[in-house]
């Protein structure tokens, strides 16, 4: 039984976000260039709506947070807990799985 | 650029998100419209101009807000479920009050046993430690709950129909109780402890307890009812009130 897809879309932001900071901790601003700029474009979130998908992550385990001083400005830096580390297998799995699927019903469409 | 976040946090609080949640983003926004006003700064903009882009880059006021209302788990208890906060509350916290008054009198009637099975034998000043206990009791803590619940409702920016029947509860209920301390004529008599409610029959000293009503709720409701009507008349004379939209940047 294939699972339902409906909230996928919904969560590339939070699949994103733990990618990124899997590499280093990062702060908001930081995370909305790096989509921007590794999407080459493709990708613009809304620059301050990151936020509540960052709390929301937080609240459930997937990110810790801490308030640092970087060159005198005051920053919250968010980095992936082991709970996060495990969401983002699951919503890489998924994701992986989805664009499968699309590629090869687009494949299938073409060679009709 | 700070003064402009303000709106946005009263915005959001008024939405129901709570106080400790709306503050964090407001914080974070801050340093967010800092951070890209930089950027516009450096790519050549001059300083006011960066900053309009900035903010026009962070997001509509309506966006902002919308996106901390979708994920309804930011909104604070007293929004989700103002009854219970304020109505359960109001009556939870009385209790509480009864609860802490009849501890302190049973431990200090406890630790003045001679021994175990011997019965209290009461110091001194226990007459005035008791006259304390039920002046606090009668006075102060019914005021202290209901400025705790005046404080959170505004931090909250709550109706004011929650917050006023909670007020009311522990204004009419915190004047209506009196706690008396019994000591038998017979020496092997049982000390009590008598909790009366003098809004009920025979109706006792109830002209004490309805001016000790009116001066709870004069101190309480009525200057948070003031306030509020003081707020929404503020309101009303900036621009377009409240709810009218912040415009952070135009939609």
């Amino acid at each position: 039984m294939a699972e339902n897809n409906s909230n996928f879309m919904s969560g590339v932001p939070e699949l994103l976000i733990l990618r990124l900071v899997r590499e280093k901790e990062m702060y908001g601003y930081e995370l909305v260039q790096a989509i921007r700029e590794r999407s080459h474009d493709a990708i613009a979130l809304g620059e301050g709506v990151i936020y509540p998908v960052l709390h929301a992550l937080e609240r459930d385990g997937a990110l810790s947070s801490s308030r640092k001083t970087v060159n005198g400005r005051s920053r919250v830096y968010y980095a992936l807990t082991a709970a996060g580390a495990q969401r983002l297998d699951d919503l890489a799995g998924n994701w992986s799985r989805l664009t499968d699927a699309i590629q090869s019903i687009l494949i299938g469409v073409q060679h009709a | 650029m700070p003064e402009m976040f303000g709106p946005l946090r009263h915005r959001l609080l008024t939405a129901g998100i709570a106080p400790r949640h709306a503050r964090r983003y407001v914080a974070e926004l801050r340093d967010h419209a800092a951070d890209l006003a930089e950027e516009e700064r450096r790519a050549g903009l001059a300083p006011d101009e960066a900053r309009s882009r900035a903010l026009a880059r962070l997001g509509t006021a309506d966006d902002l807000v919308r996106a901390m209302i979708a994920r309804g788990d930011f909104r604070s208890w007293g929004a989700r479920a103002p009854w219970a906060v304020y109505g359960l509350g109001s009556l939870l916290g009385l209790a509480m009050i009864y609860g802490l008054v009849i501890a302190t009198v049973a431990i200090i009637v406890e630790t003045h046993r001679p021994s175990p099975d011997a019965r209290p034998v009461l110091p001194i000043w226990f007459d005035s430690a008791f006259a304390t206990i039920t002046y606090v009791h009668g006075l102060a803590l019914p005021l202290l709950l209901a400025a705790l619940f005046a404080i959170m409702a505004t931090r909250q920016r709550m109706a004011a129909l929650w917050p006023s029947i909670a007020l009311l509860v522990v204004g009419v209920i915190g004047g209506a109780g009196t706690f008396d301390f019994i000591r038998p004529a017979d020496p092997d008599g049982i000390m009590e402890l008598e909790l009366r409610f003098t809004l009920a029959p025979p109706w006792p000293g109830l002209g004490d307890t309805l001016r000790h009503i009116a001066i709870n709720l004069l101190l309480t409701l009525a200057p948070y009812l003031a306030w509020r009507a003081w707020q929404k008349a503020l309101a009303e004379c900036s621009d377009g009130g409240d709810d009218a939209g912040f415009p952070l940047t135009q939609s």
